[in-house]
């Protein structure tokens, strides 16, 4: 009983604190009632702003129209799954970051004023598993998908070689390399948005398109290759001459211009081959000695992964260069050594202070040089006349590895 | 003239023809199935010393390469990438990372295609030739990553490239790349 006594105390004083609790409740709404009233169509008054901050207005960003200093940075993460491409700028001597665009496993990534061209291959069950290649086209301003294009799984996965899938000069075709079971060239027609077929071509490499629907590649015997191909991908093929020796070892890295048909490739030891290709053909400048005979004798030799750069306007190569042990023709560098494209003349020498494994210039009349070291992630810029540094940014991925700038 | 033009042009049209049609596939297809019979490994039909002189194939010390001292092997830590075997190595060691020199880990899938180098052993004062390859059908191992280039050439001569995903074969044909063992397969000599 005195249990039962002392719950019914206990319930007694229950009532009475929940009442006095509801009645507190009712009191607080009735005087909050104007505050609500005053304005209903949107936020409270009292929360119209933060200190001497208003209210944020939320939105989803957007890049900067493609100009000169437009850029992309190829991240592939050391061969990982999945890739990132930062989306770059280098205006007002600074670094812009805009934006990202996420890729599969060693992407192709190409620049158009248009857009931004990705060819892609994922797996659907992570590493392993069912195979998708694809080709995507991005919005250079939004970075959103415009196309998504599936093509066969004919990729030729390496690390990233920025000439084994092209744009055709007109934008309107991608041109992507097969190695495997056998060589060709995939033909995408972007405006169809549709795979075309593979070009069988013989043991050739590289991608370097030409106008009127040709395109070239560099074959093991030294020679060129040109392909010219109409819509439906019929293809007729000759070789130019050979013009280099067996032992002249070209980098996996030259530099191309689609607008423009100039190739300038150097080998291990710092000779330049250059050529200009049309769809009438090949024509061979005479190589270029980057190096003297006493710098040779110094060790000095190219050396990175994309070693080389070239202005168009200005005729200047740029040669990611150092002193140097044989066979470390992929390791990093310290300089840039300029030099004239007709006359293989040295201009300057640019002291990098950092170790660079990529290189690319902007083709604008006052060019930015834009260098990644992929070990410490970092994107750097220089004036490419005066040799300042200019700005750097870092946490940049995994592996930095490939610059992609505006050819036109 | 005329006719002799004519048989110089055809001449050329077959060399050309010949060089570009049989380089690559002979020599994997080659390279596939010598692997496939051990027995006939060191057989391989490469000239493995045309490019390294024995000069540059001598030294011996323990340190990894740089840019400045370029290759210089050891022999006593196969899970340092100066370990001799893995001169022409860019990628992780499977090793490192449950496998072995001539294993791959667990649950990957082993590649039948390979590219060779030839790497000097310093504590035999030989050079051998090894076919690498890769371990297929995972992410790409995290430890030991190397990036030796000793004798690397570029990839329009694939068969002593590094670079590219030697996963062509592997099981359901997993072209991913996990990690890289270095076996030996005969004498460079």
């Amino acid at each position: 009983m005195i249990t039962l006594n002392n719950q019914s105390t206990n319930a007694k004083r229950g009532l009475t604190a929940s009442l006095a609790g509801k009645l507190a409740i009712a009191a607080l709404l009735v005087a909050a009632q104007p505050a609500f009233a005053e304005d209903q169509k949107a936020v409270p008054k009292q929360l119209a702003g933060v200190g001497s901050l208003k209210i944020d207005n939320l939105s989803v960003a957007k890049a900067p129209p493609v100009d000169a200093k437009r850029f992309y940075v190829i991240d592939p993460g050391h061969f990982n799954m999945t890739s990132q491409t930062y989306v770059m700028g280098a205006n007002d001597n600074k670094l812009q970051l805009y934006g990202l665009i996420d890729g599969g496993k060693l992407p192709h990534v190409m620049s158009s004023a248009k857009f931004v061209g990705m060819a892609n291959t994922t797996y659907d069950r992570i590493a392993h598993g069912k195979r998708d290649d694809y080709v995507r086209l991005h919005d250079p301003q939004t970075l959103e998908a415009v196309a998504d294009i599936d093509i066969p799984e004919i990729r030729f996965l390496t690390g990233l070689m920025e000439r084994t899938t092209s744009l055709s000069v007109d934008d309107k075709h991608m041109l992507i390399q097969q190695f495997s079971p056998t060589s060709g060239v995939g033909l995408v027609d972007l405006e169809a948005k549709k795979y075309v077929k593979t070009i069988p071509v013989p043991d050739c490499y590289h991608i370097f398109p030409a106008a009127k629907q040709n395109f070239f590649m560099h074959c093991r015997d030294g020679s060129l290759l040109q392909v010219s191909y109409d819509n439906q991908g019929n293809a007729k093929q000759k070789n130019t001459k050979v013009f280099h020796a067996e032992n002249e070892y070209l980098h996996n890295n030259p530099y191309y211009s689609n607008s423009s048909g100039r190739l300038v490739w150097p080998t291990y030891e710092g000779k330049i081959f250059q050529a200009k290709l049309t769809d009438s053909g090949a024509e061979f400048l005479k190589p270029i000695e980057i190096f003297s005979d006493k710098e040779k004798k110094d060790k000095w030799g190219p050396g990175g992964w994309q070693p080389i750069a070239y202005h168009k306007e200005r005729n200047e190569i740029y040669l990611l260069a150092d002193q140097r042990a044989k066979w470390t023709h992929k390791l990093p560098s310290r300089f840039v050594v300029v030099a004239d494209g007709t006359t293989g003349k040295r201009l300057r020498r640019i002291d990098l202070k950092h170790a660079i494994d990529s290189i690319a210039v902007t083709q604008d009349k006052n060019p930015t040089l834009i260098a990644a070291s992929i070990e410490h992630k970092i994107i750097y810029t220089f004036d490419a006349l005066g040799g300042k540094q200019l700005a750097s940014m870092d946490e940049m991925g995994k592996a930095p590895q490939i610059i992609v700038t505006m050819d036109k | 003239m005329k006719e002799n033009k004519r048989f110089d042009s055809t001449i050329e049209k077959l060399a050309r023809t010949t060089a570009n049609y049989t380089g690559r596939r002979s020599f994997i297809g080659k390279v596939g199935m010598l692997l496939a019979g051990s027995a006939l490994l060191p057989l391989l039909p490469v000239d493995r010393r045309a490019r390294l002189g024995l000069g540059e194939a001598q030294a011996a010390s323990v340190n990894s390469m740089t840019r400045e001292r370029g290759w210089v092997p050891q022999d006593k830590d196969p899970q340092s990438c100066d370990y001799w075997r893995h001169c022409s190595i860019d990628g992780q060691i499977c090793d490192c990372n449950g496998g072995s020199l001539t294993s791959c880990p667990p649950g990957s899938s082993l590649s039948p295609s390979s590219w060779v180098a030839s790497c000097f052993n310093p504590g035999d004062g030989q050079t051998y030739l090894i076919a690498y390859r890769d371990c297929c059908g995972k992410q790409t191992a995290t430890r030991c990553g190397c990036f030796n280039t000793h004798g690397e050439l570029p990839v329009y001569r694939p068969e002593f490239n590094n670079d590219i995903v030697w996963c062509f074969g592997a099981e359901n044909d997993d072209m991913t790349y996990h990690c890289t063992i270095s076996p030996v397969v005969g004498k460079a000599s």
